[in-house]
């Protein structure tokens, strides 16, 4: 008897959760799903991809059907909540092929049956983690931020280092090597200054600012060898604007670059990248001998209100035994692409380079005009690709280790906060259209009022704790040495120390 | 009636009139625009808070602040939760040693103690006198615990958890009452050496393993103390916590020797003279009324209460004394006058110590000026300045009532309402902001609906005149003068941009600047009939510039100014030697006063 109510109450619940639907009306449209994941190609790895649907209708059920089966999802309050086992067993069953997803919807008593979207599980997997900063929409002042790393097969979430345990002092431009989660770095700005680095298994904070730099290191690139850091020098400022959509401009009066060996814990640069002009966003190529970076002439009689400037790409290539520099190299005129090229980031394969376009300045998270391009080296052909744009602002892009995933701090939609979106690379200069960061609670993101800053790809978690970055950042910083062989003085660009 | 009924009402008594006191005296300081709202809807916001140590009072203190919104609600619990301490101590004390000890004097007097954290502080106030309930709560469980064999591992327990709840020094505090009770003959050897062991031991291991938290917050001051005792070092608050419980004890032997059990009449009636008396003590000792003013002031602007605004500065002459001097009313006494049309007329009737900056609030940008500027500039009609200063703001005060309503408001009326919507499902988690959210809600969702009506401040007609009135042009928003003069260009009608713009010509002292604004016409004013300090200014640019522009020449200067202005000028010829100190009395609230004598630009000079 036990059995047979036990039974009975197994097949009251199946029903209760496949809901039977026998009549309905075929409706010409998909579904209008939050977060959009329609049409999208999607890693083998990733985490599950719950949604929800925004109408004011009822979602009623789903079904997924793949090559070899339709399964119906069970919907509460208009929700898809995947469970975590049976969407790995499904993608891990489906690799390179398509799930569909029919939903059924109650429209005022009405069912329908809506087209189907896809999703395509690609066999290229995506790192494993994303490394990023949650910031206040503040400008000038800030209170509680951390820097998170958080896995991308799941939804955990972990502090890298939150400024709590560090007097609520600002952390920034976290970076690592070739996405290897064992050497990175970060800034700290007005207390505990420095920037922190974990290099050889150690974490230990440096002063970088020099007599041949204007300031302490910036925006920071890593060698692929994992012990050279090309740093942006900067003389920083904020400028607010009266306009709805682009408030705010960041530049810079000077900038240059150097160029710190982690080995010998020296900073040296030359005169190619210390001239007047402002030398900025370093960005290792994969062969590790040829840095790209921007530059846009020098700013004369500007007096803060002044982003009307454009950057061009330029590549100088390093040779490390004999710590000598090549020549600069225009890549990429700003008067050809009409605005600024800025963030350039190598693709892992070398042969591209994505960038941000912005018609002024280089800071672009606050420009609605800006959007990722990318530059085949090979052909020097500059492609617009749809995928990863939006009309907000596009910017912060980075790529997984295998080059075919770009995970893209995108402003949209609204234009106020920045999340990171995901989009797959064919190698061939095409993107799939992106997706946002999945999170358990498909509406986690209708509050979420943080941004979503610097977010880059890492391969694995970083094997620190944040009582060790607690206790790094408050050391004293070691200072590292000025190369002796550099005569020139970064300050003015190019002036030999003597001349001064 | 026995003496212990009389005792009994006489305390009831003591407090109602805390709650009265609270009500009407405290009241305002506790409504301080920039506390927190917990969230109370939502486990994230008590996450957040209670993960470090003292982080439950924190979260406790801040639940009770939100009431204080409500000024019957924030009076009551606040005298609840001193009577709570009180309370929990006398059991405490008689729980531990004895009936006859007669505790009240001390308990009730540490009441006021409490209370006297509300005075000195009370963005942190709550949380210090959480603290406390929170250690008398943990003692008298302790006292319950007593007598079963697993007290020890129970103490430990709650030696652990009044780290965690309060942080270390209540931890130390707990020790030394378990010190203090083992050395008198009423404490158990294995509940000190529990309590003992995890005193030394858990805030370093807290440190050093457990949680990424600074030393401060491990060792010595929780979270809500550490940036209080950063701004102002070691203040009574730290004394307080620090002597709390030593100091009840200690008290309660006296009360026992000396007079409870001796004259008991006498206790009966000292105890509530002394709540009583003890409170309008610390109302003359430590009572700032230009910083209640100031906190009045910032309610009645975030209110639109104008008039309100400039009642409390004539109510209250002496706040216009040089020596009360206080720049947050001077800058919502000046926004008032100008929202009223008169700061032209009145803005010497207030002393302008510092000049423009007193219009426009000092800068560096810091937290404290970051809402006042966002309540300037969004009455001005500068929606985008106003929405950065929100935003600024938003980085400390997260969870502000105030500071989210500006922000949600400011990004409405620039049409970003995705963003609008994500704070206000944030903000509708506070079960205080149903009546707001829900008219920002439907005003959000009908946004674009012919039939939508509002009977609300903020209608939609209100969001279109405001936008209407927005400068359009792209310009940078760091010299206000500029934005003045832009908001004006934008709108003539902005009467607030035109007076600001006129008035900080004034403070800084450029009368050429001024003459020039006046010559552009931008004024919405009459030429026939100017503002008082307006015709001072001309009357001063007359005499001192040889070619006088005709149509500066041509305004007409009402016969008091002009006959008041003989006089100045027969004073300013006759060159005494206290000569400016004559123009400060016999011409005070006027421009010629501050032109010569008040100003920061001669002081600086």
């Amino acid at each position: 008897m036990k059995k047979i109510l036990y039974l009975i109450f197994l097949l009251s619940v199946f029903v209760a959760c496949s809901p039977s639907i026998d009549y309905y009306t075929q409706r010409d449209s998909k579904p209008t799903i939050y977060p959009d994941y329609t049409d999208i190609v999607i890693p083998v790895n990733i985490a599950p991809l719950n949604f929800m649907i925004t109408s004011y209708e009822t979602l009623l059920a789903v079904d997924v059907t793949t090559k070899n089966e339709t399964m119906r999802l069970k919907c509460h309050d208009n929700k898809v909540i995947w469970n975590e086992r049976q969407w790995r067993k499904l993608l891990a069953d489906n690799v390179g092929d398509t799930l569909f997803y029919t939903a059924y919807i109650d429209t005022a008593g009405l069912i329908v049956k809506c087209l189907p979207f896809w999703q395509v599980v690609s066999p290229d997997s995506i790192d494993s983690y994303i490394a990023y900063r949650l910031i206040n929409t503040g400008y000038v002042l800030w209170d509680k931020m951390g820097i998170y790393q958080r896995c991308l097969e799941n939804f955990k979430q972990k502090p890298i280092i939150e400024n709590e345990s560090v007097d609520r002092t600002c952390i920034n431009c976290h970076s690592f090597s070739a996405q290897n989660p064992n050497t990175m770095l970060l800034h700290t700005r007005k207390y505990n200054p420095g920037t922190t680095i974990l290099y050889d298994g150690k974490l230990q904070k440096f002063n970088t600012k020099t007599d041949i730099s204007m300031s302490a290191g910036v925006y920071p690139s890593w060698n692929p060898n994992g012990y050279l850091i090309a740093m942006s020098t900067n003389l920083i400022s904020q400028q607010f604007h009266n306009n709805f959509t682009h408030r705010i401009y960041v530049s810079d009066s000077k900038s240059d670059i150097v160029l710190l060996n982690m080995k010998t814990q020296t900073l040296t640069t030359c005169p190619q990248l210390s001239t007047k002009n402002l030398e900025n966003l370093p960005a290792w190529a994969p062969d590790g001998r040829t840095l790209y970076y921007i530059s846009a002439p020098e700013r004369i009689g500007e007096k803060g209100f002044d982003v009307n400037y454009w950057y061009s790409l330029m590549r100088i290539t390093y040779d490390e035994a004999t710590n000598s520099w090549g020549t600069a190299d225009t890549v990429l005129r700003a008067t050809d692409v009409e605005g600024s090229i800025t963030f350039p980031k190598p693709s892992p394969d070398g042969r591209y380079i994505a960038y941000t376009y912005v018609k002024r300045g280089y800071f672009t998270p606050f420009n609605w005009e800006a959007d990722i391009c990318l530059l085949d080296l090979q052909t020097m052909e500059v492609l617009h690709p749809q995928g990863v744009n939006s009309y907000c602002s596009e910017s912060n892009h980075g790529w997984s280790h295998n080059g075919r995933w770009l995970v893209v701090g995108s402003k949209y939609p609204g234009g106020m906060f920045t999340l990171p979106y995901f989009a797959h690379f064919d190698g061939n200069g095409n993107f799939s259209k992106r997706f946002v960061l999945p999170q358990a609670d498909p509406s986690f993101y209708d509050s979420f009022t943080l941004n979503y800053n610097n977010t880059d790809f890492i391969t694995g978690e970083v094997p620190t704790t944040p009582i060790m970055w607690r206790d790094a950042i408050k050391a004293d910083p070691i200072q590292v040495k000025a190369d002796p062989s550099v005569d020139i003085d970064a300050l003015s660009g190019a002036t030999k120390k003597t001349e001064k | 009636m026995s003496l212990k009924i009389v005792y009994k009402a006489l305390i009831a008594a003591a407090y109602a009139f805390l709650f009265w006191f609270v009500f009407y005296v405290i009241n305002p300081l506790c409504y301080n625009i920039f506390q927190q709202q917990a969230f109370v809807l939502t486990a994230d916001f008590f996450w957040t808070t209670v993960k470090v140590p003292g982080g439950l009072a924190e979260y406790l203190s801040l639940f009770v602040e939100q009431f204080t919104m409500f000024r019957f609600w924030g009076a009551l619990l606040l005298v609840v939760e001193l009577f709570a301490t009180a309370w929990l101590t006398i059991r405490y004390v008689r729980g531990t040693i004895g009936e006859n000890i007669h505790f009240e004097l001390s308990a009730h007097l540490l009441a006021v103690g409490l209370m006297f954290s509300a005075w000195v502080n009370v963005k942190y106030a709550f949380a210090i006198n959480m603290q406390a309930l929170l250690l008398v709560l943990v003692l008298n469980i302790q006292q319950i615990i007593d007598k079963y064999p697993w007290r020890k591992y129970a103490t430990a327990l709650l030696a652990v958890f009044i780290y965690f709840a309060c942080g270390p020094v209540a931890l130390y505090l707990f020790t030394l009452c378990n010190i203090i009770l083992y050395v008198v003959g009423k404490g158990q050897i294995s509940n000190l050496i529990s309590v003992t062991v995890v005193a030394a031991l858990l805030p370093f291991v807290t440190y050093q393993f457990l949680l990424p938290i600074s030393s401060e917050a491990a060792f010595y001051l929780t979270v809500p103390q550490k940036p209080m005792y950063t701004a102002f070092g070691f203040s009574f608050q730290q004394l307080l916590a620090l002597v709390y419980i030593p100091v009840a004890l200690l008290l309660g032997f006296a009360g026992t020797k000396w007079f409870a059990s001796e004259k008991p009449t006498a206790i009966a009636i000292a105890l509530p003279l002394l709540i009583c008396g003890g409170s309008v003590w610390l109302t003359k000792k430590y009572d700032n009324p230009m910083e209640r003013l100031s906190f009045k002031m910032e309610v009645a602007v975030y209110q639109n209460d104008w008039d309100q605004i400039i009642r409390y500065v004539n109510d209250n002459p002496e706040v216009c004394e040089r020596e009360n001097y206080d720049r947050y009313v001077n800058f919502y006494y000046n926004m008032a006058l100008a929202k009223k049309n008169q700061l032209g007329e009145k803005i010497f009737t207030y002393p302008q110590l510092l000049g423009n900056k007193a219009l426009f609030i000092d800068e560096p940008v810091a937290t404290s000026v970051c809402l006042p500027l966002a309540m300037f500039y969004y009455n001005a009609g500068l929606i985008t300045n106003s929405l950065r200063f929100a935003f600024e703001a938003q980085t400390t005060y997260t969870t502000s009532h105030y500071v989210m309503r500006y922000v949600i408001d400011c990004l409405i009326i620039i049409g970003d309402n995705q963003s609008a919507a994500k704070f206000l499902a944030q903000y509708e988690k506070n079960m205080l902001s149903c009546k707001y959210v829900e008219e920002r809600k439907k005003m959000i969702l009908e946004a674009d609906s012919v039939d939508y009506v509002s009977d609300s401040d903020f209608s939609r007609s209100v969001v279109q005149g405001i936008r209407a009135a927005h400068p359009t042009d792209d310009f940078y928003m760091q010299n206000e003068q500029n934005n003045m003069l832009k908001l004006l260009r934008a709108n003539r009608n902005n009467q607030m941009a035109g007076q600001y713009l006129a008035c900080s010509a004034l403070l800084n002292n450029d009368l050429e600047q001024f003459v020039q604004i006046i010559k552009s016409g931008l004024l919405n004013i009459d030429y026939n009939n100017m503002p008082r300090a307006y015709q001072e200014a001309i009357l001063l640019y007359r005499a001192s510039t040889k070619n006088v522009e005709p149509e500066i020449q041509q305004i007409s200067i009402s016969p008091f100014v002009q006959r008041t202005f003989s006089e100045f000028a027969k004073l300013m010829a006759s060159k005494m030697p206290d000569r400016n100190q004559m123009v400060a009395l016999r011409f005070p609230k006027t421009y010629w006063k501050y032109y010569f004598v008040d100003n920061p630009i001669n002081a600086d000079h």
